[in-house]
């Protein structure tokens, strides 16, 4: 009897699942399918195109010697939506063989068309496809911690949003970000871990780690000469570049300082909970050892979200005459300067979350043998 | 300035990292130096996958085998990783090429650059755009990769009789533990990357209809959903392959 009973919880518990799945995989084909369709939301005429006409216009020289094709396109389509809809359009477009400013299109785009060209592709579909797997893929493989991964990330791009929403302008973007960063910083690590001790010691130690880095930054901004924030990517015409900078800085470094605290104060509280009786100086010793095989990687991993961004433009001007040294000094200080301050915050963010962690842990076990 | 930020960094990674400080510095630099020398390499015209994936494996060398030595671990890892990235390097031209995602985004092409260089490179830039996605997400790729492979093996340590599948699950159990903050690293760093962006958008009053499918944001958040992508699979991947790894150097032993 007992064993039929646990054979048939267990499929229970199977089929659970596997309802779930098929439950997840409807949902995500429905929202592909939604977006897919959803022209009818948007204000802009899209255009479909049906077909495409490509001649090569002519050869130009390349900034480097070489040969460089130039296309003509005559797309032909229907608009999709508005009052236009059903409305044929005969669309122009020219690129070359780089495609830098202007793009080759195919026969299925759909392209948002204003005046007479095209302003833009759309792009919800595929952000739809790419999204929706990547959900699946955190819950599939990872299951219940992968679904926490979603709604704390989901949270923390709310916060953004709403947070951005709410401030008027760029003028006190600092204040705003430096308040944003504690809600983000509260929700992805209790999110992730739990209320707990170490939950607690993490916490303290990203806030404390983060105005370190800070402090350092403005010490040593106050005492050389000043960053020449005219360099910086995207700047146009805002007229508060060193506090957009500061906010940068500090979001920017806060999921790798997250990430060594949380691990750090993880392992140690494992080691506290298995051993109460260890010493301060055993403790401090393995949360090194941690720090070791984190701390390289994670520079690693700043390092390669940083500089591959800057590719595209360092082409450009490499292609231009531009000598590599030049753009170092004179076109991206900004960013290696980002770049060092955030991996100096994860570095110092190892002794910091070990002497945290240990202290509090040790404490909570001297008050338990107390009241013992 | 930045000689200065350079220099306190050199000295907070002495001061707490010790010797295995100074050789993550080492790696780093080698690193910087690949990095560079990809840009190069690209700039005078070179294939650019080819050199995406000479630059990769000269990458994962420096990050797996420099610092953390020539061992069954390592050599688990990189595997992994390469069986990931060409899997997901095809998937990533693949969107890149249908959403037309390569070139100058909307803001860069509306900066000042534009004017004064000659844009004709004779350079794919649907190509570049591929490169600099599978680039950046490889930093995080070998961190969990290494991760799995390091954890599976200590507990091959511990219990040298384990089972095959028992060491796949163990390997997967961690990956899960440390997936939920990777995600959130990979978040923040572009959150932080499109900071400016925000601003600069609020003021030219976008339109949200035309924010959502711009190629700025699409260019930033391909970039974070790969870099999670290719962590979660590089989990199962790397956990089976040490795993197959460990029976595979028991059996040379045995038949030793």
């Amino acid at each position: 009897m007992k064993k039929y009973g646990k054979r048939i919880s267990r499929y229970l518990m199977k089929n659970k699942r596997g309802r779930f799945y098929c439950v997840a995989g409807v949902l995500y084909l429905l929202a592909i399918l939604f977006v897919m369709n959803d022209v009818w939301l948007y204000q802009t005429p899209i255009v479909k195109v049906t077909k495409v006409v490509t001649i090569v216009e002519g050869k130009s020289k390349s900034t480097r010697g070489t040969e460089e094709t130039k296309y003509k396109q005559s797309l032909y389509g229907k608009i999709i939506n508005g009052e236009d809809k059903g409305k044929e359009v005969r669309i122009a477009n020219e690129y070359t063989t780089t495609e830098m400013l202007a793009q080759k299109y195919h026969k299925g785009d759909r392209v948002f068309y204003k005046g007479s060209s095209i302003i833009g592709v759309k792009r919800d579909t595929m952000l739809a496809v790419m999204l929706g797997f990547l959900a699946l893929l955190l819950i599939g493989i990872a299951g219940k911690q992968g679904g926490l991964t979603i709604i704390t990330a989901m949270l923390n791009i709310l916060i953004f949003v709403i947070g951005f929403w709410m401030a008027d302008d760029t003028s006190e973007i600092l204040s705003v970000c430096s308040r944003l960063i504690l809600f983000f910083a509260v929700v992805t690590l209790v999110g992730l871990n739990g209320i707990h001790r170490k939950t607690f010691a993490a916490l303290l130690t990203t806030l404390c780690v983060l105005f370190m880095i800070m402090g350092i930054f403005d010490l040593v901004m106050q005492h050389m000469e000043e960053l020449d924030y005219s360099t910086m990517e995207y700047l146009g015409s805002i007229d508060n570049p060193d506090e957009i900078f500061h906010a940068e800085i500090l979001l920017s470094g806060l999921g790798a300082i997250m990430d060594v605290a949380v691990a750090i104060s993880v392992a140690l509280s494992e080691i506290v909970e298995q051993k109460p009786e260890v010493k301060f100086v055993e403790l401090f010793r393995s949360g090194r050892e941690i720090g070791y095989d984190i701390m390289g990687t994670m520079i690693n991993v700043l390092l390669f979200v940083f500089g591959c961004g800057l590719i595209p433009t360092c082409l450009i001007r490499m292609n231009n005459e531009v000598r590599f040294v030049t753009i170092v000094k004179l076109h991206i200080p900004c960013e290696l300067c980002r770049f060092f301050v955030e991996s100096i915050g994860i570095v110092l963010a190892i002794p910091v979350s070990i002497l945290i962690t240990a202290v509090m842990m040790k404490l909570s076990v001297k008050k338990r043998k107390k009241r013992c | 300035m930045l000689i200065i930020l350079g220099l306190i960094l050199m000295i907070v990674v002495v001061l707490v990292g010790g010797d295995r400080g100074v050789m993550s510095l080492i790696a780093l630099a080698g690193n910087i130096l690949c990095l560079s020398l990809a840009i190069w390499l690209y700039a005078v015209g070179a294939p650019v996958f080819l050199v995406t994936v000479g630059a990769g494996i000269f990458i994962s060398c420096i990050t797996l085998f420099y610092q953390n030595g020539t061992n069954i671990k390592t050599w688990s890892a990189f595997l992994a990783v390469a069986i990931t990235m060409c899997v997901l390097f095809a998937f990533i031209y693949l969107v890149v090429w249908k959403s037309g995602a390569g070139g100058l985004n909307e803001i860069q092409a509306a900066g000042e650059d534009v004017f004064y260089y000659n844009m004709n490179l004779d350079i794919s830039m649907p190509k570049v755009a591929t490169a600099v996605i599978v680039l950046s997400t490889l930093g995080a790729v070998i961190d969990m990769a290494l991760t799995v492979t390091t954890s599976v093996y200590e507990v091959k340590c511990h219990k040298p009789d384990i089972k095959m599948n028992k060491l796949v699950q163990s390997g997967m159990k961690i990956g899960k533990d440390v997936i939920g903050t990777t995600v959130n690293t990979l978040l923040f760093a572009y959150l932080g990357e499109s900071l400016l962006l925000f601003a600069y958008l609020r003021m030219q009053n976008y339109s949200i209809e035309l924010l959502l499918n711009s190629k700025i944001l699409f260019q930033n958040c391909i970039s974070m959903i790969f870099g999670a992508i290719a962590c979660i699979m590089v989990m199962p991947v790397s956990a089976v392959l040490i795993a197959k790894n460990c029976e595979l150097f028991d059996w040379m032993e045995n038949s030793k």
